[in-house]
């Protein structure tokens, strides 16, 4: 007669005890793993949405006319294209992506438009980020049309396009973005503009993406622009308030939308393996005080009792990773970009019998805290 | 030996105290058995309980051998029922998802890993009960139950044996089985406490007591 063989007689006497505990562990880590992966992914899916929204930094020579910049006259100091290269050294900045600009209004085919000299990409030194869809690397030679300036001058790919003193080939017609100046930009490469318009090696902005804000800080504005002047101290931080702010709080509600539903997931798990604990440890009243009767010390009592808890949440645990697994696949809340991480979920299966076992702790040491008499259910009163 | 000085046992039911022993003294010398009689309600099992360390004196000073058992911590009263106690219950108290052999075996769980197992057998062969050693208490007769009960109280040799109302539910055939078996044990030597409310009529008590109202008569 041994302990290990006395737990798993009582496991399979009293299965549907086993089973029902079995189910509500393998449901709460269910559920818990599927807020995860829904968490992970819905916060992924969100972020690139917003992302996708656009740029929501503009960083200006520190004395540009922000007036004459609303009017589309880019007039004004510029700055050195290599203060892209800067923030993208700079780890401690709130930003990732930068876009070095030349922009300024011109007539060309028989319209205004903003002629952008745009620098591809970059991000960040040390970090891997898929390119804004708003960001475009144009190859030399070529322009990208604005819709309007596309609709007002009927070019379309391949034709050419004539800027000054310079003919372009339409490379691309982009989608209409529904505001100027948007519309009426003409992007090229940003070394051909420089050249054209005699600025050789100079930008008057750059476009960047606020996106390492923390989740708690509510002045987000103001630590994005101190971060950025700390290593420039001679440009002016222009937020798009609508779009860093909704992104900020957006990244807010989703954590706090996923800690919430994990809270609940674990306060259920917890509140039925109590219960079902509970009801366990009462129909083996009899049980725990023959034990003692019979001299077995309470400390062995306790083990055998969370041995089982540990057992079936561990089988539970299991099974709920796999159940969370397939309903988050099946559920289509979010597009399975980012899943909870193999390590992690190796560690829900680990953490829950331990989670189990507290939570089956109360039940069973009130119980062995009492008298054997009293236990036992012998003796007055 | 068995001795209780001037014990008493109160308990708290609301607002009332109920007086479950009052001011009891008795003694069981070594070897001997005594038979203690009294109503229901009347604190039998309850001394029983006290005797066995199952639960403490409010006063008065309980001794089994020369151990005070209301003096021990818990784990030491642990230890004593261990090694020196058995108790036979009234209801049997058998595991239910046990065979009658584990049942028996049950005590091994509290010591060190000996074989029992022969003994296990030998016990379930005097108390005509090999045949049902792959069997759970629920296919058991109640006479069945009791005995299987008494075998895991003797497993180890206690030097005290406390029987509550052993033969209460059993048969006159089953009753003699196990009335015997416990005067074997003190012919061994065992210091035995029987109680019952009902007549012994198979053995013959070199002592006897009668509780009414938490009081030695």
């Amino acid at each position: 007669m041994t302990w290990t063989r006395m737990v798993l007689r009582e496991m399979a006497y009293s299965r549907w005890n086993t089973l029902a505990c079995m189910a509500v562990v393998a449901a709460a880590t269910a559920l818990f793993l599927a807020m995860m992966d829904i968490g992970a992914s819905s916060v992924d899916a969100t972020r690139l949405l917003m992302r996708d929204m656009g740029f929501n930094l503009q960083i200006t020579p520190a004395g540009a006319d922000q007036a004459r910049w609303q009017a589309l006259d880019f007039v004004g100091p510029d700055m050195p294209e290599e203060y892209v290269h800067r923030l993208t050294r700079q780890r401690q900045i709130m930003a990732q992506h930068f876009v070095g600009k030349l922009q300024h209004t011109v007539q060309a085919e028989g319209c205004t438009l903003v002629l952008t000299g745009v620098l591809p990409e970059t991000v960040r030194t040390g970090t891997e980020k898929t390119p804004m869809p708003t960001a475009y690397a144009v190859p030399e030679g070529q322009v990208y049309l604005g819709a309007a300036i596309a609709r007002a001058t009927g070019k379309k790919p391949g034709d050419a396009f004539q800027i000054l003193s310079r003919t372009f080939e339409v490379g691309r017609v982009l989608d209409e973005y529904g505001a100027i100046p948007e519309d009426i930009r003409v992007y090229a490469r940003l070394h051909d503009v420089q050249a054209l318009l005699n600025r050789p090696g100079r930008i008057n902005s750059i476009d960047a993406l606020a996106c390492q804000c923390p989740a708690d800080v509510r002045d987000i504005v103001g630590l994005v622009r101190e971060s950025i002047e700390s290593v420039l101290p001679d440009v002016a931080v222009q937020p798009y308030y609508s779009i860093l702010l909704a992104r900020h709080e957006q990244r807010v509600m989703m954590r706090r939308l996923q800690m919430a539903a994990l809270a609940a997931a674990l306060a259920a798990a917890a509140a039925a393996v109590w219960g079902l604990t509970y009801q366990n440890v009462v129909s083996r009243r009899q049980e725990i005080g023959t034990l003692r009767a019979l001299g077995m010390r309470e400390e062995m009592i306790l083990v055998a009792f969370l041995a089982k808890i540990a057992a079936y949440a561990l089988i539970g645990a299991a099974l709920g990773c796999v159940i969370g697994r397939i309903f988050f696949l099946c559920s289509r809340v979010a597009p399975p970009t980012t899943m909870t991480p193999p390590t992690t979920i190796m560690l829900l299966i680990v953490v829950t019998p331990l989670l189990a076992m507290i939570f089956g702790l109360p039940p069973i040491a009130g119980r062995l805290l009492r008298e054997p008499a009293d236990t036992l259910g012998e003796g007055a009163p | 030996m068995i001795r209780l000085e001037q014990v008493e046992k109160h308990y708290r039911r609301g607002r009332e105290i109920v007086r479950a022993l009052d001011g009891v003294s008795l003694e069981v010398p070594r070897g001997k058995l005594a038979l203690l009689r009294g109503p229901s309600g009347s604190g039998k099992t309850t001394l029983i309980n006290l005797c066995a360390g199952l639960t403490l004196p409010t006063r008065g000073n309980v001794f089994a051998g020369q151990e005070c058992v209301n003096g021990l911590d818990g784990r030491r009263r642990t230890a004593l029922r261990a090694q020196r106690i058995a108790v036979v219950f009234q209801m049997f108290h058998l595991i239910p998802y046990l065979t009658a052999i584990e049942n028996v075996l049950l005590p091994m769980l509290a010591r060190r890993p000996d074989d029992c197992r022969a003994r296990a057998l030998e016990l379930m062969d005097a108390l005509q009960l090999r045949h049902r050693t792959s069997h759970r208490p629920h296919e058991m007769s109640a006479g069945e139950r009791q005995r299987c009960a008494l075998a895991r109280a003797l497993l180890h040799r206690p030097e005290i044996i406390l029987a509550d109302e052993p033969t209460g539910n059993l048969d006159e055939e089953s009753a003699r089985l196990v009335l015997d078996m416990i005067d074997a044990s003190r012919a061994e030597g065992a210091t035995v406490l029987l109680v019952s409310h009902h007549p012994v009529n198979h053995i013959c008590p070199d002592l006897e007591f009668t509780l009414r109202d938490g009081h030695l008569q």
